[in-house]
């Protein structure tokens, strides 16, 4: 499940994880956990949009216009190197290539 | 035999285990009561509790583990658990879940199934899964699981009995314990099978050797440790080459548990989807959609202005005429007495200038209302989401969209949000873009403009404007993004929140702090900037056309005649590098001396055409001082901020001389 995750994630570029539910046709709740896990497994990062700061901390908080943000999630290095190892035993088969994503 | 060592035979060991937070502590206390022992596990500052229960004559040993959400060993807590488990051998070990999160705690179970030992399962908190719309149905988990489960509300004792009684007779037949294990998904099964052989009989007891070979697998560090000094080199290298050649076998094997959950989920456990959850999935089926998303987006954006329109300008005139101007002629008149110099400082300067930089409250309040009430509904974190599938489809990078989109507040924190991305090039293409967002400053520049310009027309001309941003924001993405980004690899998952009814005390502090810090800034830098633009307005000889910035001004006018501007507006356009509001605070001083309202001068002395030119060149234009030293600061390069000056400088003024040509081939000179 975690590979579909990641491949799924990468082939659509941008997905919600409520469309990675459908897609594997299960729950939110388990993707949430399978996006937790590969965080924990260092293939993804958990990012906060567009700020590198954490909120509780920042000077620019009481006039930040993005406080019900999203929760995002990007490839990391090691993610990105699994990608593009998969890509290219994948494409040897003549099946998909996951960097036309 | 004596006493104490029967006692000792028949005392069944209990290990208490679950995932922090589930309410293990209150079950713990009601099966052991008075009869417990708290020290510390040997050698740890984890706390180790131990109790006793007797139920008919027999005597359960009860060990509350510590809450750990997996056996990974990847925290004290972890090792504590693991190793009381493996070396100490329980008798039974009872998992307790948060049956509202049986997601995350049945990867727990997961872990435990693949040791050697027979689990009965306690579902706490069952009435909190019944109340935020949880069916779970026990019996139908248990047969899938192939273990006990016992549905428990620890907090109200029910439950318990059952459970314990569960684990004694468990304890007693160990043998009938048969449950249904996760599986490693299939690309590395055949891989483990080769490590269980190297393994051969090299692991010692109590380690368990298809256990071993998992977690060699799966890359734990202590077991990797252990391994490498129980096997003979020859076996340990080609383990070790395995490995190294199958790292990625993890995303198999927690994969595998994965699925697992999943299908015991979706055979024990409904989920209608009501309320929140049911309305944002009706919403977003148009929120979110690619077409319907995009237009929404573009129609509630076209409202916001609107919006800013219909009640903030009229009030943003009404202080400017009533209020500001009024206030000018009775200072004049009070200060009819004092030096010429001082009643002109005070009524253009600081009340033309900052004065009417100050009449824009409604303006931001207005606007910035409607941006928190588009967040707190939940509503902005969709178009993030629209907007980024959107570049995405003209090829810019999906990790620099969410700094950009900061920069619609303001273009500072776009700046530093950069830091997300950790490529250089990435980072720098978005430091570089971050200024063609409009920023609020610029956006209410406009609000305040487009109005006086074009009357009944602002609000295609607004919109219009910002499109352009958005245009030229995307064609200089592109054109860099296929140099600096080709074939990276981008994947964005995102969690949106759910919509919820806004909270007017949430929006009414937002408001609040942001027109806040621009009064703030209103009575200081664009106060003192306003003093300093008279200034040089005035002297030497106390008349505009022969100040020193006149003459400063017709330097530029070639360049101006080229964007149809006189050299008044040009200088607005140079001051707005201090701040953007500035560029109004320039207008009031040089146009608003005759009274009257800027609004109103403005209209008749600048034709559409050189109107339209000078808001195009204000959208584009040269960030903010502020945005620049970030700049500097995040690129930590004087030649690439200096270049992207320069390239903006181009964009702008390349973009105001063609604005300004397009508009008079249509008529708009007169």
């Amino acid at each position: 499940m975690l590979r579909e995750v990641l491949r799924l994630a990468v082939e659509r570029g941008t997905t919600r994880s409520e469309e990675l539910a459908r897609a594997l046709d299960t729950s939110p709740e388990l993707v949430r956990e399978a996006l937790a896990e590969l965080v924990r497994r260092d293939y993804l990062q958990a990012v906060v949009p567009g700020c590198s700061a954490a909120c509780e901390r920042c000077p620019l908080r009481a006039t930040c216009l993005y406080r019900r943000q999203p929760r995002v999630w990007m490839l990391t290095r090691k993610g990105e190197a699994w990608v593009a190892e998969e890509s290219v035993s994948r494409t040897s088969d003549g099946s998909v290539n996951l960097a036309s994503g | 035999m004596s006493e104490p060592l029967r006692n000792e035979r028949r005392a069944i060991v209990v290990a208490l285990a679950g995932q922090p937070n589930v309410g293990k502590s209150t079950l713990f206390n009601l099966l052991t009561g008075l009869s417990q022992h708290v020290g510390n596990w040997p050698g740890k500052t984890v706390e180790r509790k131990e109790g006793t229960l007797v139920r008919d004559d027999m005597q359960l040993r009860v060990v509350d583990l510590p809450g750990t959400y997996s056996l990974s060993a990847s925290s004290e807590e972890e090792r504590i658990a693991r190793d009381f488990i493996i070396k100490e051998r329980p008798d039974v070990v009872v998992m307790v879940a948060n049956a509202a999160a049986l997601e995350r705690n049945l990867y727990l179970l997961a872990e435990l199934l693949i040791l050697p030992l027979p689990v009965v399962l306690g579902l706490n908190m069952m009435d909190v899964a019944r109340s935020e719309g949880v069916d779970i149905e026990p019996h139908v988990l248990a047969a899938a699981l192939g273990l006990p489960v016992v549905p428990l509300v620890a907090s109200r004792n029910q439950g318990v009995t059952a459970l314990i009684a569960a684990a004694e007779t468990l304890a007693r037949t160990p043998d009938a314990f048969r449950p249904a294990r996760p599986e490693i998904a299939a690309p590395h099964r055949e891989v483990l099978a080769q490590i269980r052989t190297l393994l051969g009989t090299h692991v010692p007891l109590p380690y368990d050797s298809d256990w071993v070979a998992l977690k060699l697998l799966e890359g734990d560090g202590e077991i990797t440790g252990l391994a490498r000094t129980w096997l003979p080199e020859a076996a340990w290298q080609s383990i070790a080459a395995l490995l190294a050649q199958h790292e990625d076998a993890v995303l198999d094997i927690a994969g595998g548990r994965y699925e697992w959950i999943g299908r015991m989920v979706r055979a024990a456990v409904t989920r209608p989807r009501l309320g929140q959850v049911s309305l944002t999935d009706k919403l977003d089926r148009v929120a979110v959609h690619p077409l319907w998303g995009l237009l929404l987006l573009l129609g509630v954006f076209a409202a916001v202005f609107w919006l800013t329109f219909a009640l903030a300008v009229p009030l943003q005139e009404w202080l400017d005429v009533g209020v500001v101007q009024p206030m000018r002629a009775a200072v004049k008149h009070s200060l009819a007495g004092a030096p010429v110099w001082l009643a002109a400082v005070v009524t253009d300067g600081v009340l033309g200038g900052a004065g009417l930089v100050l009449t824009f409250l409604p303006v931001l309040a207005v606007f910035f209302g409607a941006l928190a009430l588009l967040e707190d509904t939940g509503y902005l974190a969709r178009s993030a989401y629209v907007m980024d599938r959107f570049m995405h489809a003209l090829g810019l990078h999906g990790k620099s969209f969410l700094p950009l989109f900061l920069g619609f507040g303001c273009n500072v924190p776009a700046v530093m949000g950069a830091r997300v991305i950790e490529s250089r090039g990435g980072r720098l293409l978005t430091i570089l873009l971050a200024p063609l967002v409009p920023c609020s400053a610029r956006l209410a520049v406009l609000a305040f403009l487009a109005p006086a310009f074009f009357g009944a027309a602002a609000l295609p001309v607004a919109l219009a404007l910002v499109a352009l941003n958005l245009l030229v924001l995307a064609l200089a993405g592109i054109t860099l993004n296929h140099t600096l980004f080709r074939r990276q690899h981008m994947a964005f998952i995102m969690e949106l929140p759910l919509y919820h009814m806004p909270n007017a005390r949430t929006i009414g502090a937002f408001i609040w702090s942001n027109t806040w810090t621009f009064a703030r800034k209103a009575g200081s830098f664009i106060l003192f900037a306003s003093v300093v633009i008279w200034a040089l307005s005035y002297f030497p000889k106390g008349a505009l056309e022969q100040s020193y910035l006149a003459r400063f001004g017709q330097t530029l006018a070639p360049l101006g005649g080229l964007m149809g501007m006189d050299w008044r507006m040009l200088v607005a356009l140079i001051t707005s590098f201090v701040a953007k509001e500035n560029a109004i605070a320039t207008l009031g001083i040089l146009y608003g001396q005759g009274g009257g309202g800027l609004a109103r001068t403005l209209a008749e002395q600048v034709s559409p055409a050189s109107a339209l030119a000078f808001l195009t060149v204000n959208m584009l234009f040269i960030p903010c001082l502020a945005t620049v030293a970030v700049m500097r600061q995040e690129t930590g390069s004087w030649r690439w901020t200096l270049f992207d000056i320069a390239l903006l400088l181009a964009i702008a003024l390349g973009g105001g001389i063609l604005v300004y040509h397009g508009a008079g081939a249509l008529g708009m000179e007169g």
